[in-house]
C-alpha cells in the first residue's frame, strides 16, 4: 500500500493495479458486511469507502456501486420471495415509478458535476444517519382514517393473510404517495448509485401501511430492478470500468451474505448507534469535498 | 412456505375478505410463496447472482494471472491496467459477461412476472410489468445513444 495509508492515489504509480484490486475487494466486503448488519444497502457505504478511502473517482465509484446494489438485491431477494415476505405485486407496481426515476437520475448523472455529486451524497448520508438515530424500527399502525387504496384493491396489492410469522396481514393505502416517493428514490438511485431503500422503506411502512419487515423485504426486491435500469444505462454509456465494478460487486455480495449469517447472532443496536457517528463524519467529509 | 392456511388473525379496518385457501398446485398469485412464480423468480434470482459472481471472479483471477506486470505496472485513470490484445479481451469479456448476467437478472424477473400475470388474466398488473420491462430496455437504448 502507498505511504499515505489509505490515501491511495488512483491513476498514479503510488499503488499497483493488483494492490488496488485487493484493497477494493476487501473494502467492498467490509462495506457489504456493515451494510447488512446495519440494515443499509451496500451502496451507501461503498461509495464513501471508494472515494474518500481509496481515492477512486466518484463517477467510477457510483457506477461500480450501482452494480453491487443489483448483486445484493438479487442475493437477498431470492430468500424474501421464496418465503413470501416480499410483496411481489406491490414491488412491480412501485417499480414502474422507481425505474422511471432511475432513468432520469442516470441520465442526469452524465451532466451533474462531481462536486455536486459529493454534496448530494453527503446530504443523503446525513439524512440516513439522522434516521438511524431516531428510528426505533417498530411497526406503526396503519394511517388513521385512510381507507385502502382503490387501485391497490384492483391490483390486489393487499395481503389478507399473514405473509410470514410475526408479520400481520395488511391493506395497502396511499398508492399515489408511494409512487411519488418511489420516483424520487429512483432518481437518487440513478444519480448516486444507492438502492433507494432509504426512502422506500419509510414510505411503505409509514404512509402505505405495509409492516416494516414486509416493506424491507419488498424494498430489497425492488432496488435490484431500479439499480438494473441505471446500471444498464451506465454500462451502455461506457461509465462502468468492469475490472473495478467486478471486485466491488463480488465483495459487497460476499460481505452482505456474511452479514446475513452473522445478523441473528449479534446485538446490532449499539453497533447502529455507534455507526451513526461514523456516518455523520463521513457525510461531513463528503460535503466538505464537494464544497471545496 | 410459511403462509398460513388456517383462519387469519383480524387485520386493520378495511381489510378485504381473505380469498379461499389457495391450492399451491393451481395458484397464480405472484405474491404468494406457494405460487410457482415466486419459486421460479426466487430460483432465477439466486442462480443469476451466483453465476454472475462466479464469472466476475474468474475474470478478475484471469486478469491477475495473465497480466505479467500487474504488481508493478503504472495504472490507468481507473487505477487498473487495460492492455491491448487477446488476453485483455478475454478477461474483460469474462468480467463484462458477469456484469451483464447480473444486470439482466432483475429484468428477466420482470418479464417472468409479466408473462405469468398475462396468462392468469391479470392484465392490469401485466401492464405495469410491461412498463417496467420497456423502461429497462429504454435505459439500454438511451445509454447507447449517449455513448
Amino acid at each position: 500500500m502507498s505511504g499515505g495509508g489509505l490515501g491511495i492515489a488512483v491513476g498514479s504509480a503510488r499503488v499497483t493495479p493488483a494492490l488496488l484490486l485487493v484493497a477494493v475487494l476487501l473494502s467492498s466486503v467490509a462495506a457489504g458486511l456493515m451494510g447488512s448488519l446495519l440494515g443499509l444497502g451496500g451502496g451507501i457505504i461503498v461509495v464513501p469507502v471508494l472515494t474518500l478511502g481509496l481515492g477512486v473517482d466518484i463517477r467510477l465509484a457510483i457506477a461500480a456501486s450501482i452494480v453491487s446494489v443489483v448483486a445484493t438485491s438479487c442475493g437477498g431477494a431470492a430468500r424474501y420471495v421464496r418465503s413470501g415476505l416480499a410483496n411481489l405485486r406491490l414491488g412491480v407496481v412501485l417499480e414502474a415509478a422507481t425505474v422511471s426515476g432511475a432513468l432520469c437520475g442516470a441520465a442526469a448523472f452524465g451532466l451533474v458535476p462531481a462536486a455536486a455529486l459529493f454534496l448530494l451524497f453527503g446530504m443523503v448520508l446525513a439524512g440516513v444517519a439522522v434516521r438511524m438515530a431516531v428510528a426505533d424500527d417498530r411497526d406503526r399502525p396503519p394511517p388513521a382514517g385512510t381507507p385502502p387504496d382503490r387501485w391497490a384493491e384492483r391490483l390486489r396489492l393487499s395481503v389478507p393473510r399473514s405473509p410470514a410469522p410475526g408479520v400481520p396481514p395488511y391493506a395497502v393505502r396511499r398508492l399515489g404517495t408511494g409512487l411519488a416517493v418511489s420516483y424520487v428514490a429512483g432518481v437518487l438511485s440513478g444519480l448516486l448509485g444507492i438502492g433507494g431503500g432509504v426512502l422506500k422503506v419509510p414510505v411503505m411502512n409509514l404512509a402505505m401501511g405495509v409492516p416494516l419487515k414486509a416493506a424491507t423485504a419488498t424494498s430489497n426486491l425492488t432496488i435490484g430492478m431500479t439499480a438494473s435500469a441505471s446500471a444498464a444505462m451506465y454500462l451502455a454509456r461506457g461509465d462502468i470500468a468492469p475490472l473495478l465494478a467486478a471486485p466491488v460487486a463480488v465483495g459487497v455480495l460476499l460481505g452482505a451474505t456474511l452479514g446475513s449469517v452473522l445478523l441473528p447472532r449479534l446485538q446490532t443496536r449499539w453497533l447502529r448507534r455507534a455507526f451513526v457517528l461514523v456516518l455523520l463524519v463521513i457525510a461531513g467529509q463528503m460535503i466538505h469535498r464537494g464544497w471545496s | 412456505m410459511t403462509r398460513r392456511q388456517t383462519s387469519p388473525p383480524p387485520g386493520p379496518s378495511g381489510m378485504p375478505d381473505p380469498p379461499p385457501s389457495p391450492d399451491p398446485s393451481t395458484s397464480t398469485d405472484p405474491s404468494a410463496s406457494p405460487d410457482p412464480l415466486a419459486r421460479r423468480v426466487s430460483a432465477w434470482l439466486a442462480g443469476g447472482v451466483w453465476s454472475a459472481a462466479a464469472l466476475l471472479l474468474t475474470g478478475l483471477l484471469a486478469w491477475m494471472a495473465l497480466t505479467p506486470d500487474v504488481w508493478h505496472a503504472r495504472p490507468d485513470a481507473a487505477g487498473l491496467v487495460l492492455r491491448p490484445g487477446l488476453a485483455a479481451t478475454f478477461e474483460l469479456a469474462l468480467a463484462t459477461a458477469g456484469l451483464l448476467i447480473l444486470i439482466l437478472t432483475p429484468p428477466a424477473r420482470a418479464v417472468m412476472v409479466m408473462v405469468t400475470c398475462w396468462r392468469s388474466g391479470e392484465r392490469l398488473l401485466a401492464a405495469f410489468s410491461a412498463v417496467v420491462v420497456l423502461l429497462l430496455m429504454l435505459s439500454v437504448v438511451l445509454g447507447l445513444l449517449w455513448r
